[in-house]
């Protein structure tokens, strides 16, 4: 088995590879909107998923 | 020939329909790792198309290839895909005739298959991802480490769940790309992965 090559390189900011592929600013700004507002989206749904386990458990306890 | 950018990775793919979960799922893997996809689907107009590629190449520190695809197509008249193992053959021999550092790795689905259709590979490790996304994730932590963060399964998973669900068909609707095979959606799906990669790896910043 090949041994994995590590990558040393610091990683890049959101902007700079908007930058490197050619989107720009405006969209850049847009992606990361709809981005974060669907992170934020499933955050609120794995807490919600929680919280329904949590009260089962209480309820079967 | 350009300097190679030492976070960019060359995706050689099929640009296929069948195929572009895997192709989100190279886009996610190399985001997790800190690295920027880049695709022979960038390249538009301008000079002749082979002098683009191995700039393209040339501007790469590692490069992903996956070989499954290398078949008969569908439509007449029946011919092979040749243009991932013709990419992989100016890979090789760029590094070798240049000394350029750069790291290659084959993916394929099964292990039979490149013995079969590529036997001057033998003697060299490929990853074989049995065909299914989350193969392809784990390969590429096979292939990849780095000092200190380390992408997990569940945050690499992660991405390509959300590259899949929501980015992906959002910046191919708006772009009114007809899928992700597309220079535009493919740029915009790079910097949405990056972001997702900002935000879930932990400890991931400029100078990690």
């Amino acid at each position: 088995m090949r041994k994995p090559v590590i990558v040393d390189t610091p990683y890049p900011t959101v902007w700079q590879t908007a930058k490197k592929m050619g989107v720009s600013r405006k969209r850049t700004l847009e992606l990361i909107k709809m981005v974060d507002e669907s992170i934020a989206r499933r955050e609120e749904k794995l807490k919600g998923e929680r919280a329904a386990a949590r009260r089962k458990r209480l309820k079967t306890a | 020939m350009p300097h190679a950018e030492r976070d960019s990775a060359f995706l050689n793919i099929p640009y296929d329909p069948d195929y572009e979960d895997h192709f989100l799922a190279y886009i996610a893997g190399v985001a997790a790792y800190g690295l920027d996809p880049r695709a022979t689907l960038e390249l538009t107009s301008g000079e002749r198309r082979l002098d683009r590629i191995c700039k393209l190449i040339s501007a790469c520190r590692y490069s992903f290839h996956d070989l499954s695809f290398v078949e008969l197509d569908r439509t007449p008249p029946p011919t092979p895909r040749f243009n991932m193992p013709f990419e992989l053959g100016l890979v090789i021999g760029w590094q070798n005739a240049a000394s350029s550092g750069h790291d290659w790795f084959v993916f394929e689905s099964s292990r039979h298959r490149i013995q079969k259709s590529l036997s001057d590979l033998n003697g060299t490790d490929a990853f074989i991802y049995g065909s299914t996304v989350d193969g392809i994730l784990r390969e590429i932590r096979n292939a990849l480490s780095r000092h200190g963060v380390q992408p997990t399964a569940a945050q690499m998973m992660n991405i390509l769940d959300e590259l899949i669900e929501n980015s992906a068909p959002s910046i191919v609707r708006a772009t009114g790309a007809s899928s992700v095979f597309e220079a535009r959606p493919f740029s915009e799906i790079a910097v949405a992965a990056r972001r997702y990669a900002e935000v879930w790896v932990p400890g991931l910043s400029r100078n990690s």
